[in-house]
């Protein structure tokens, strides 16, 4: 039982902290305008995806796949993840001169 | 300085408390979670916490023994006449004085630093007179103490003398076969019949003729017991029921007992007759220790034979022998699953080319709404003659909903049950949750207006403004 219980309390962790991490996210696309705005609304995307299959992951019910659905929210968050880091990415090289603003 | 000083601290020490403060909401919700879940952790958890003290509590007992007693043997001979073992039986009393005893045979050690005050000597011969003698050992002084030596003679044959097998149908429809006058007779058209018979285990063959002929197999219990219930109505009339009870050990040790009853008429038996009429049923007549004409094996192939509410069940039926005549012929068979009360929650019947060997494997759908528990699974062949019929058990389990990892589940019912908990517990967080989204935003505005108001400073507009240095 102990192993059960300390699965469990792994499980709504990282439930929790994800959820936090959206939460956070949220708040960083309400600061911050244009390209950086873009790239956490992505990042919020990506957060949001993993939230979700987290949440399926504790489904049980036999007549839901939750393991596929949770494995296409788990890509989906990973590319969510990649499109807010290009984008962050690209905002950065721009500051630092080495790409023209506009030049994509 | 001090301003700036406390302009440094205070937001450090702030998103400390605040660091505790999410931590510690954390750590708690984590807690009252596992405690929700499993409600014998918390007990636990109590415990240790405020009832380790009094598990500091060391008791210490000592006990001075004395030098150990001289035993008093008796030797006994004994005859397994159901094993045939023939046995010598040593016993004495018990002595606290003594930790270990030793048993010498014929002057000879025979077992040394026994624990109990008794033993059994298998290693004996017919006809033969043996000595036994036994000490005691014990820690104190003098150390030992040896018995007298007792003689036994062992008996001039030992034999297996084994019951006859026997089985009897102590009751039929409820009531006991000797409460009946006369001929017994219930209106029930599916009556329970049971007995026992003197084999443990045993293999037990049931027929009933000769309108409704029927054959069914299962096995008794380890007390003998045996119980049955016909899977569909019998026709109305006096039948014959056997039953067979056979050896699982030694086929050839089998009996059987019969019993006349009849199946009265009902008011209602106007309407079960054209269902009866609808089920091919036997009409021959059923002699005592008759062959099938088929022998057959069925399965619950499903994982540990669980099925969850809702899911087939996957059956597998395997012919192992078939009489000629009705080799490589399409038979009807029915599929039941039956409840515990042996009622049919559903019924499927396939029409099934019948030859040696063939494996038959099918799916049977459970309805949703099937209450958890143990179910049967029934396969009746229904010849023209004779029904055969075959049963294994499966167990059906409540619809799992949420897993919570480890393979642990929490089903329908469960959530139901603790519904108000639940929405409760999902209340706090959600709102908890808002909380976190709602203060984001605040915070969010709040520094949209600063970064514009010392934006605005920063370009001389509110430079003698009151306030607007914070």
């Amino acid at each position: 039982m102990t192993m059960k219980i300390l699965l469990l309390g792994m499980d709504s962790m990282t439930l929790a902290i994800l959820l936090l991490v959206l939460v956070f996210s949220v708040g960083i696309v309400w600061r911050v305008e244009k390209e950086l705005d873009l790239s956490y609304k992505f990042f919020v995307m990506a957060a949001g995806c993993l939230v979700l299959a987290e949440l399926i992951g504790f489904s049980a019910y036999p007549g839901f796949d939750a393991a596929t659905w949770g494995a296409g929210l788990r890509m989906g968050g990973a590319v969510f993840l990649l499109v807010s880091v290009i984008l962050m990415r690209d905002l950065l090289r721009k500051l630092d001169g080495e790409k023209e603003p506009g030049n994509q | 300085m001090q301003n700036k000083k406390k302009h440094i601290r205070s937001p450090r020490l702030r998103k400390l408390l605040k660091l505790h403060t999410v931590i510690t909401a954390i750590s708690l919700g984590v807690y009252f979670l596992a405690a929700f879940f499993d409600p014998g952790f918390l007990s636990y958890d109590l415990r240790q916490k405020y009832h380790a003290l009094a598990d500091d509590t060391i008791a210490i007992t000592a006990t001075v023994l004395g030098p150990p007693e001289q035993p008093v043997v008796t030797a006994t001979a004994e005859c397994n006449v159901n094993t045939g073992v023939l046995s010598v039986l040593v016993d004495w009393a018990d002595d606290t004085n003594t930790s270990t005893y030793d048993i010498d045979r014929d002057s000879l050690p025979l077992v040394t630093g026994l624990l109990a005050s008794a033993y059994s000597d298998t290693n004996v011969v017919v006809g033969t007179t043996y000595e036994y003698a036994v000490t005691a050992n014990g820690p104190m002084g003098p150390g030992f103490a040896a018995s007298s030596p007792v003689t036994v003679t062992m008996p001039a044959e030992c034999v297996i003398t084994a019951t006859a097998p026997s089985v009897n149908i102590m009751s039929f429809g409820g009531r006991g076969v000797g409460s009946y006058d006369g001929t017994p007779s219930v209106s029930d058209r599916r009556p329970v019949f049971s007995g026992t018979t003197n084999m443990p285990d045993a293999i037990i063959q049931v027929a009933i003729g000769p309108v409704n002929s029927l054959i069914a197999s299962f096995v008794a219990n380890a007390n003998g017991y045996w119980e049955w219930k016909p899977p569909f109505g019998l026709s109305t009339g006096t039948q014959t029921f056997t039953v067979t009870a056979i050896d699982p050990d030694d086929a050839t040790r089998q009996t059987s007992a019969s019993l006349k009853f009849g199946i009265k008429k009902r008011d209602d038996d106007a309407n079960d007759s054209k269902q009866e009429a609808a089920l091919p049923t036997g009409s021959g007549t059923i002699q005592p220790g008759q062959r099938s004409p088929v022998d057959f094996s069925l399965a619950v192939e499903n994982p540990d034979k669980k099925v969850w509410q809702g899911e087939p069940v996957d059956l597998f039926l395997l012919i192992e022998s078939i009489s000629l005549q009705y080799n490589n012929a399409n038979i009807p068979i029915r599929f039941s699953i039956v409840d515990a009360k042996g009622d049919a929650v559903i019924s499927v019947m396939h029409e099934e080319l019948l030859r040696k060997g063939r494996e038959i494997r099918r799916v049977l759908e459970t309805p949703s709404y099937i209450a958890a528990g143990t179910y049967s699974l029934r396969a009746e062949i229904l010849f023209d003659q004779v029904n055969v019929s075959r049963a294994d058990t499966f167990l059906v389990t409540e619809l799992p909903l949420i897993s919570i990892g480890g393979g642990a589940f929490i089903t329908y019912a469960e959530i139901i049950r603790n519904l108000g908990w639940i929405t409760l517990t999902l209340l706090v967080l959600l709102l908890l949750w808002l909380f976190l989204f709602v203060r984001e935003y605040g915070m969010s505005l709040h520094a949209v207006r600063h970064i514009t108001e010392q934006q605005l400073k920063k370009a001389g507009f509110l430079t003698k403004r009151k306030g607007v240095a914070r």
